[in-house]
């Protein structure tokens, strides 16, 4: 119908780095105090010291899902050797709720970016079944790709991403 | 004319072989079958061995003369480098080694390109045309900046500096793009969603104005209400 443009997150390589193209298919809000988080937007690390408010879609509450949060260009764009590293990972969501309702199985670090602008992305996982995913012991060097094969979680349902930078300590 | 009797009875099964067995049963002289089957085991590929013994050993050796001019123009300084001092070298170890690329014959030159493309390439890969064109047209005016921070250093060490900040500006340059071009992309698509949404709010709208006056006469006109005290 309409003239459509590449998607964000393919154009800001999140595809591709972190993520295998995917369809999205369930309804995914990620708000900072009530400012909606949109694909590529920045964000200051003091609007995004704690936890977002992140509403899902789908249509069954008897559906469970996965919220996973990573840096990919952890410690620097230019040098990502802990690529990725795990900020926040809530599971066992169910449908058309929000995080407050799940398991936060590791608890939501402020992200910090010391050099460069790094993104960071929130992906959204359906799980087989209630209780079926499990944290990994260490935040970095975290595999998006892998820990969703591990856990049968398929491809994404949703993801969003913003960037964010190293905040000037003095403002005049 | 009876066809020609073919002499030699097993024929390796590569098509080369294949097709000079056709041609020789176009061959209407049966006389020359002998020198054509000769001929032609002679000038087929140097690995198959399943001619007769006597015709093999002048074609063999021409197939290890051959090979020995193709290791003799490979070997040269850089695959002598390449096997310093493991327990002497043979000319066996080269016989049975693969020629080297020709680009290893410069091996300091050839340092650099290749670092360069393998990091390059966790970077996007549509961006990896307009890096090299752009490079093309950027390194011919900083060539010139070059030479002078080089002197006064080490001439290796600093030049490997120098241009792997190049590199890594490059790929920062490339990565600012590609945020802006998502973030364009991400309002653009916000706009056309908003745009339709509006329009179908519009659409909605009018049905319900359109269909309401029935339902609402009361409230618009006016009647007639008795309201003095009296």
């Amino acid at each position: 119908m309409s003239r459509y443009s590449m998607d964000p997150l393919a154009v800001g390589r999140v595809i591709g780095e972190v993520l295998d193209p995917f369809i999205r298919t369930v309804a995914f809000r990620v708000r900072y105090n009530n400012r909606e988080v949109t694909s590529g937007c920045e964000l200051r690390p003091s609007q995004v010291a704690n936890s977002p408010r992140v509403d899902i879609g789908g249509d069954d509450l008897r559906n469970f899902y996965t919220l996973i949060m990573v840096d990919p260009d952890a410690p620097s764009p230019n040098d990502p050797s802990l690529r990725e590293y795990l900020h926040w990972m809530v599971t066992d969501i169910p449908g058309t709720t929000s995080t407050s309702f799940g398991q936060e199985v590791v608890k939501y670090e402020s992200p910090l970016p010391h050099l460069g602008i790094h993104r960071f992305v929130f992906v959204l996982f359906q799980q087989l079944g209630r209780q079926t995913v499990y944290p990994p012991s260490l935040r970095h060097n975290f595999c998006t790709r892998d820990f969703a094969m591990l856990y049968n979680l398929g491809l994404p349902v949703a993801a969003v991403y913003f960037n964010a930078q190293r905040e000037p300590s003095n403002r005049g | 004319m009876e066809p020609p009797i073919l002499s030699v009875t097993k024929l390796p099964a590569h098509s080369a072989s294949l097709s000079m067995a056709l041609s020789m049963w176009s061959q209407s002289s049966a006389g020359d079958t002998n020198q054509i089957s000769t001929g032609m085991l002679l000038s087929s590929s140097t690995s198959h061995s399943s001619s007769s013994s006597a015709r093999s050993s002048p074609h063999d050796i021409l197939a290890t003369r051959k090979s020995l001019e193709e290791i003799w123009t490979g070997i040269n300084l850089s695959s002598l480098q390449r096997h310093p001092f493991r327990g002497g070298l043979s000319l066996q170890d080269l016989f049975f080694e693969e020629p080297p690329p020709s680009s290893r014959c410069c091996p300091a030159a050839a340092l650099r390109p290749p670092p360069p493309a393998t990091v390059l390439n966790p970077s996007s890969a549509p961006e990896f045309h307009s890096i090299e064109s752009a490079d093309r047209k950027r390194s011919i005016p900083r060539l010139k900046t070059q030479p002078l921070k080089r002197t006064s250093e080490n001439g290796g060490d600093s030049g490997d500096r120098v241009h792997k900040r190049m590199i890594q500006n490059r790929e920062s340059a490339a990565r600012s793009r590609a945020r802006k071009q998502a973030y364009t992309n991400q309002l653009e698509n916000e706009v056309e969603r908003l745009l339709e949404e509006n329009a179908k709010l519009r659409i909605q709208l009018e049905k319900v104005c359109s269909v309401a006056p029935a339902g609402l006469p009361k409230m618009q006109t006016l009647s007639r209400t008795l309201t003095a005290p009296f």
